[in-house]
């Protein structure tokens, strides 16, 4: 890639030739490339995902075993970051936190991008009877019972963990996306170049992804990025709720809920700011990263 | 227009129908059920007598679709039942706490719009300017921090720390201005923000991002090229175009938000139906859950619909039918 | 919600010590001490942690709040002080019959409703009929039938307005309750709590139209120290001082309980919105040093267990083998459990009730020490083997007895992980299963009569009242003890000793309080023994308020006494 930027930067002519050459998607990349704040981010949500998956290289303490014998303690040599009122190492929580957090949040980005836009696109492309009965079913879903779902599958598995989670999380993250990407499929799809395009007699498949898709791409970053965000602390709201994970599974969000009240919040910074951190610069970077893409992938919309 | 609106509405009935059908069966999926804990009171001398007294007394020792169609056959009669949790009738719960939530949803809808698209169509047209960037910092800020640790920081600015604002309720318990205007004002401000806040981020990024895909479009040009004013451009051209995905959003938020919002309303006292929701469901409060999702279901439905008009009137050119 | 999971109220008797003391004698030892300097007015805010119910019709509502605030407006016939005596209250004075299966009771002269109307014997009679009616017991679900179940014709529920023939009128002022077999335990943990209730208002009413009346949204009179002025639903209830109180005028003039998040309560009493409430174990440390603020820490009449279902069909003969039982004691170290979880603000338990108890066996203070190898001793004695690292069962089947904990609470998740470490380290391979909702669990252990119930090992707490009385708990007939044990099998020997001990603490001759503490002590000692479940600790609470308030008088059993408490400047 570093050699492809130096031909980008040699003499226009040079550069047309080479640039006629290679594909729009290379032609993405290497716009994506030269974006900094793109690449910036790419490079934190790496770091973030490297510091997650070898956690165990950072620090001995395991997050699921407390220390009994020290709850509650403030930073030391021992505890650089101190640990929860039930014995939990700050520091290990915050390193292998992102796990679960990743996780679900990649379950409802996944879920989000790939349903919601293939389902809200042909539901708004179509139209029609198809769109009418489509956005039925989302309607259906909007309001299906997360909570008795939660509990239901509780139940069922006699158990409460992440997987199950991501599970819920995956079956219900996709309706608002799609409802989303429907309606500017319901309004591009009228704009004169669609028309145009159909005229000309391009087929369904080539105006869905060469003139429409590429339009959402920056409804779509808001929604991803909000999406994990709304999904990182999804869990701390469930456990607020006496619902989701347990507490001995680590993670950003359930860090965030212990140590959210009054007395924590005045006088053990050291507890909450790292996850706060971790949490904002994970979305933070998704959202570089997205419009990134966008400006990449749709090059007219940068003014 | 008009048909196409009555049509729809009558579309919601079977919608409604499989709506509440799934929320009565996962709710008898749940286990347990209302009165079983009256088996483990030890003050109570024969529990398990009792238990089976209540759950004949209210039709649960009946199959699922006569218990189904019972509960129809009340509400088309305008019946809700009576919670067996609060022991009081549902309609009156729900008249209680659906003006809390109506006035809070209300309060931070308001909030939102009044602040992210202005915010937003400034950040559009100072593309990549200092309060571009810098917002497009804090907006992300706000929404990557989970709301219930937002009220928490509010509550501790300006409630514990500044003593400016009441910490809970919607009103002062006494006092000599307890239900005045202003009490009410200042009860309602901290969780309205609270509520506000992650969603207005999100608005301002929907605003500056549409705004900034039509700005280049060729009508856009064209406006331009004629001699229009800026201004004129702006309102005329780029905003009535760029709102089309907000106003979606914001049909989608109307039904969301009489779901109310559990942590705010815990957080800050506030007696809304995100509690009542939640508390019926983890005490297994058949009527009320079924009165909740019915509620829910509505307000969603209805909310859909508007934004799907809305949808049309913004541009003529889309066509529902 | 970061709230105990459990919680569940045991039977209780009276504390003998103050009724054999105050027979025939007045209590009016017990008024207002009146001390120089007390100020009169202001308003104290005091918290619920969560919404409380909106009937408000005495003893209707199963929300502790509701009872709480009607517990302020109504008082009972009798009180119970901190140091768990029976003193007067709207009757001042008591008496038995020679058979002791009647117990005669004097109104107050002083016992007057909030409007300055008298209480008198029809107010009581109707507290009791109310109680004992079909419409409080079958069709609104009421909970405190059991108060007045001894009364003669009052075993089972009747009809609306009919007054069980134990109740007897002796004069304007007097009148006499009887019971068919004399129970020790009957005044104090039954006939104490009952309410007179204002006939003028909710006399004319039927019962059954009780719920459905005004007067269940709001009840504008009393006989307490506090009378309710206004309720904002699910947010806060003001009252305002009774001028008429049997005890004296109380000095605070207004009285709030507010819903506060225990998110926000530690904020609110530093910022002055809140006077009076309890804190987390976890946040006193730094509490301390926020100024204006007192604390008292007082011990729970309460207690955390470590149960196991012995009819489970996997492990149930394992479980059912006492020396698994004692092993489990001896194996977990009790002491860091309770620095580690209750920051030291708790006490081992060793016996069914806690060391707070004026009951308690003090001769179980040691009886299960942290000992490792004493448990090692035990299993290796029942035939626990151990194979690879682990122990079998004595059948040689591997043993992995799983823990089940309910969601919502960190705080028992961490136990189970502190009781799965000190298993582990005498080889019991514990697996702790993830938190499920708690009904989820009532459920279960509802369900699993055929033995095929998920649950084996679990966690649960008990709050007691002040008196010992272990019926409705722990006899083999009684329904609740598959919460606590499973001592359904009558032939063993131990099961047939304690249901016979349980039986004398409460007979005539128990009315002698040392012969009721012999009892009681024997009873403690063979429980403790056989450890039907595993007794933990008892924890303390933590109670932080301005310091502008004085007067409040703590025990185990509450913040009482409400009418002494004063504000200064």
């Amino acid at each position: 890639m570093a050699s492809d930027v130096a031909k980008m930067k040699g003499e226009i002519t040079k550069a047309h030739k080479a640039v006629r050459g290679r594909s729009p998607l290379q032609l993405a990349m290497g716009r994506f490339m030269r974006n900094p704040l793109a690449v910036a981010g790419s490079i934190i949500l790496l770091i973030i995902i490297f510091i997650t998956v070898f956690a165990p290289l950072f620090t001995h303490w395991s997050p699921t075993n407390p220390d009994i014998m020290n709850t509650d303690a403030g930073p030391s040599a021992l505890h650089w970051l101190g640990t929860d009122s039930n014995g939990y190492d700050n520091m290990a929580r915050v390193l292998y936190g992102g796990r679960v957090d990743l996780t679900i949040a990649f379950a409802a980005s996944i879920m989000v991008m790939v349903l919601g836009t293939i389902y809200g696109g042909i539901s708004g492309f179509l139209g029609g009877w198809v769109d009418n009965l489509l956005m039925r079913f989302v309607d259906i879903m909007l309001n299906f019972p997360f909570i008795s779902l939660v509990l239901v599958l509780e139940a069922i598995f006699n158990t409460s963990n992440e997987w199950m989670l991501i599970l819920v999380v995956g079956l219900t993250a996709w309706p608002g996306a799609a409802r989303m990407i429907r309606g500017v499929f319901l309004q591009l799809r009228e704009q004169d170049y669609v028309i145009g395009a159909v005229t000309i007699g391009a087929s369904r498949m080539r105006i869905i992804f060469r003139h429409i898709l590429p339009n959402t791409l920056s409804l779509l970053t808001v929604l991803v990025s909000m999406s994990v965000a709304g999904y990182v602390g999804l869990d701390a709201g469930l456990s607020f709720l006496g619902l989701g994970v347990p507490p001995s599974v680590a993670s950003w969000g359930a860090m965030l809920n212990t140590y959210s009240d009054y007395i924590s919040l005045s006088t053990k910074p050291y507890a909450w700011i790292p996850p706060v951190v971790m949490i904002v610069l994970t979305i933070l970077s998704i959202n570089f990263i997205g419009d990134g893409l966008r400006d990449a992938f749709d090059p007219q919309s940068r003014s | 227009m008009a048909t196409y609106i009555i049509r729809r509405l009558l579309g919601l009935i079977p919608t409604l129908f499989v709506i509440t059908v799934i929320g009565f069966l996962m709710m008898h999926a749940m286990p347990g059920n209302a009165f079983e804990a009256l088996v483990f009171n030890p003050k109570i001398k024969n529990g398990a007598a009792l238990y089976h007294r209540l759950l004949a007394q209210n039709g649960l020792d009946q199959s699922l679709p006569v218990q189904y169609i019972h509960w129809i056959g009340n509400i088309l009669q305008g019946n809700f039942g009576i919670s067996y949790n609060y022991q009081q009738p549902v309609s009156q719960l729900i008249g209680t706490y659906l003006p809390n939530t109506l006035l809070l949803a209300v309060t931070a809808e308001i909030l939102i719009l009044i602040i992210s698209i202005p915010i937003g169509l400034y950040q559009a047209r100072k593309v990549n300017g200092p309060f571009d960037v810098s917002f497009s910092f804090i907006a992300v800020l706000l929404y990557s921090i989970p709301g219930f640790v937002f009220a928490l920081f509010l509550l501790f600015i300006f409630s514990f720390s500044l003593g400016w604002l009441p910490s809970q309720g919607t009103i002062s318990a006494s006092g000599a201005n307890a239900g005045s205007f202003l009490d009410h004002l200042q009860h309602l401000l901290l969780p309205a923000l609270a509520l506000a806040l992650p969603s207005l981020a999100g608005y301002t990024r929907l605003t500056r991002g549409y705004t900034l895909q039509i700005i280049v479009a060729d009508f856009v040009r064209t406006a331009k090229a004629k001699g229009l004013g800026s201004k004129r451009i702006m309102f005329r051209h780029i905003f009535r175009n760029a709102i089309i995905p907000l106003v979606t959003q914001f049909g989608f938020d109307i039904g969301g938000l009489f779901g109310g919002a559990i942590l705010i309303e815990q957080i800050f006292t506030w007696p809304g139906m995100g509690e009542l929701s939640l508390n019926a469901t983890l005490n297994r409060d058949y009527p009320l859950i079924l009165a909740t999702t019915l509620l829910f279901a509505v307000m969603v439905l209805i909310g859909n619909l508007i934004a799907d008009i809305l949808l049309a009137a913004s541009d003529p050119r889309i066509r529902l039918n | 919600m970061k709230k105990r999971s459990i919680m569940m109220s045991a039977a209780a008797v009276l504390s003998f010590g103050s009724l054999l003391a105050s027979l025939g004698t007045a209590a009016s030892a017990h008024t207002t001490p009146k001390l120089s300097g007390i100020t009169n007015g202001g308003t104290i805010v005091q918290t619920f942690s969560t919404q409380f119910g909106a009937n408000m019709i005495p003893m209707l509502d199963s929300s502790v709040y509701t009872q709480q605030i009607l517990g302020y407006q109504f008082d009972t016939l009798l009180s119970i002080d901190q140091n768990d005596h029976l003193i007067g209250d709207l009757v001042n004075k008591w008496w038995y019959s020679k058979d002791r299966k009647t117990i005669f009771f004097q109104l107050s002269p002083k016992a007057k409703w909030s409007n300055g109307k008298p209480v008198t014997i029809a107010d009581v009679k109707l507290g009791i009929d109310w109680l004992a009616s079909k419409s409080y017991n079958n069709a609104d679900q009421g909970s405190y039938g059991y108060l007045v179940q001894n009364i003669v014709g009052a075993s089972n529920p009747i009809t609306d307005g009919t007054t069980p023939s134990g109740f007897k009128q002796i004069s304007n002022s007097e009148f006499s309750l009887t019971m068919a077999q004399p129970d020790a335990a009957v005044l104090g943990s039954m006939w104490q709590g009952i309410q007179p209730l204002p006939s003028f208002l909710l006399g004319k009413i039927p019962m059954s139209k009780w719920k459905s009346s005004q007067y269940d949204k709001f009840i504008p009179v009393g006989s307490g120290a506090y009378i309710m002025t206004q309720i904002i639903p699910g947010q806060s209830v003001t009252m305002k001082a009774n001028p008429y109180y049997v005890m004296g005028v109380p000095h605070i003039s207004t009285n709030v309980f507010k819903v506060v998040s225990p998110d926000v309560v530690d904020g609110d009493l530093a910022s002055g919105q809140v006077t009076i409430a309890g804190i987390q174990h976890k946040d006193y440390a730094a509490m301390k040093k926020v100024p204006g603020l007192n604390f008292t820490i007082t011990p729970n009449n309460a207690f955390d267990y470590l149960g196991w279902r012995l009819n489970n069909a996997v492990y149930g003969k394992e479980f059912s083998n006492v020396k698994f039982r004692q092993a489990v004691e001896y194996a977990i170290n009790r002491p860091a459990l309770i620095n580690a979880l209750e920051k030291g603000f708790a006490t081992i338990e060793n016996g069914p009730l806690p060391p707070v108890n004026f009951w308690y066996n003090k001769a179980l203070n040691n009886a299960y020490a942290f000992s490792p190898a004493k448990a090692n001793q035990l299993l290796d004695q029942a035939g626990f083997k151990i194979k690879n690292g682990w122990r079998t069962t004595p059948g040689g089947r591997p043993f992995t007895p799983t823990l089940t904990i309910t969601s919502g609470d960190s705080q028992i998740a961490t136990e189970a992980t502190f009781i799965k470490s000190f298993l582990n380290a005498v080889h019991i391979n514990l697996v702790v299963n993830p938190p499920i909702n708690f009904n989820t669990v009532l459920n279960q252990l509802n369900g699993d009569a055929n033995g095929k119930q998920p649950i084996q090992g679990f966690l649960l707490a008990w709050n007691l009242s002040n008196d010992p009385d272990p019926r409705g708990l722990w006899r083999a007939t009684d329904n609740l003890n598959i919460t606590s044990i499973d001592w359904t099998n009558t032939k063993d020997p131990a099961v047939v000793l304690n249901d016979k001990l349980i039986h004398e603490q409460h007979t005539a001759a128990a009315f002698d309080i040392s012969y009721r503490k012999n009892i009681l002590d024997q009873w403690q000692t063979l429980v403790s023994k056989n450890m039907p479940e595993n007794f933990l600790y008892d924890g303390e609470s933590i109670m932080a308020y301005s310091n502008k308030l004085h007067g409040v008088v703590f025990s185990p059993y509450g913040l009482l006494f409400p009418y002494r408490w004063y504000l200064s400047n």
